[in-house]
């Protein structure tokens, strides 16, 4: 794809595969290292800019990884499947757990915007949509920036970003073998 | 040696950790969103369960103005809410997890899982009748078991609870010196 060709590192790392849909440099990497340590390795990573930013200011970036136990470097911590509250599960899941206030995040990613503005959009007014607003904005997802404008703070908008795109792959993928690529191991 | 010494195309792209400064991917992603994309997500992982290994990479990337030519829109937008609810509803309740975690080393007897959530009868099947119409677990014989939609859901959900909860209170999902906020550097 021509559009990598200005991407030598992420092309090397994530579309260098032998084939299409074969597994990425990366992932072969680390199935290699799973047979010597480690349980799970995981990376979920972004960038991405918004509109009020100015095109040379990208807005965000956050690279996540995770390496599990087995690996020397005492700086890998251990994995969290096993070891994650389950309650934090909860917790970081449920505000994402009801269409209307995906919709309210989805309508606030593009910008700041007023309470009235949202009403009329997701068809919801006084005390129904303030209540959706503040679940968010008790969760850390949303911020009210002055009298009736709300924002996406930073960890909605990475989190919506997350979400959204894990939605795109695993519940088209349902009812299937979820979203192994075979041929590891 | 460590795991960065011996994964070369892991340290290329991450960069190595003891080292600080700015992984590699991230400042490549900088310019280019600087230069016509505007955003880039990746998802990517491996796991082991007993001798079997697991691994994926999914990944996208839009250009500006696709919109307005009929390309794919942004997943951030797009995405329908019920979809995302539909995906989420099953992880988002404590014993559910705690069932999945149970399950993650291996397949758990019905009385096995009883004992690790305390839950019994009528209220453990409610939970993982739950999971399985989801197909985040599969009956298996004497038993239940995650599929590798379950294990690859639960890895990466329980990952991003443990850092965004943890990290509640500043930036967010921002995860110590792996990541940063604000404009790149000029």
């Amino acid at each position: 794809m021509p559009r990598w060709d200005n991407a030598p590192v992420t092309k090397a790392a994530l579309w260098d595969s032998p084939g299409e849909h074969g597994p990425s440099a990366l992932e072969r990497e680390w199935s290699g290292q799973l047979k010597h340590a480690g349980d799970f390795i995981l990376l979920i990573a972004g960038c991405y800019r918004r509109a009020e930013c100015s095109p040379t200011n990208p807005s965000w970036t956050a690279l996540w990884w995770n390496v599990s136990e087995g690996a020397e470097d005492p700086s890998l911590q251990r994995g969290a499947a096993a070891s994650a509250a389950a309650a934090n599960v909860e917790r970081l899941l449920t505000p994402f757990c009801r269409e209307v206030r995906v919709r309210l995040m989805q309508e606030l990613y593009s910008g700041a915007r007023s309470s009235d503005d949202l009403a009329g959009t997701v068809g919801l007014k006084g005390g129904a949509l303030f209540s959706h607003l503040g679940e968010l904005v008790e969760a850390g997802l949303v911020e009210k920036q002055s009298e009736g404008v709300y924002a996406l703070t930073n960890l909605g908008c990475n989190l919506l970003l997350i979400l959204t795109s894990l939605a795109g792959v695993s519940v088209k993928d349902m009812g299937t073998e979820g979203l192994v690529i075979g041929g590891l191991g | 040696m460590s795991f960065w010494d011996r994964a070369p195309i892991t340290k290329a792209a991450l960069g190595d950790p003891r080292s600080g400064g700015r992984p590699p991917l991230d400042q490549e992603w900088h310019e280019l969103l600087t230069r016509d994309q505007d955003a880039v997500f990746v998802w990517a992982g491996a796991w082991r369960r007993g001798k079997t290994i697991y691994g994926w990479t999914w990944s996208w990337v839009r250009a500006p103005g696709e919109d307005g030519l009929g390309g794919e829109p942004h997943p951030a937008v797009s995405a329908s809410p019920s979809s995302i609810e539909r995906m989420l509803s099953p992880l988002a309740h404590e014993a559910r997890v705690r069932l999945m975690q149970t399950m993650y080393d291996g397949p758990k007897s019905a009385a096995q899982l009883s004992e690790a959530s305390g839950m019994r009868g009528g209220n453990l099947y409610y939970h993982l009748k739950e999971l399985l119409h989801a197909s985040y677990a599969k009956e298996v014989e004497g038993g239940y078991d995650l599929t590798p939609l379950g294990c690859q859901m639960l890895l990466t959900v329980a990952a991003i609870a443990s850092k965004v909860i943890e990290d509640r209170g500043d930036q967010g999902l921002l995860v110590a010196d792996r990541s940063r906020g604000g404009p790149a550097p000029g």
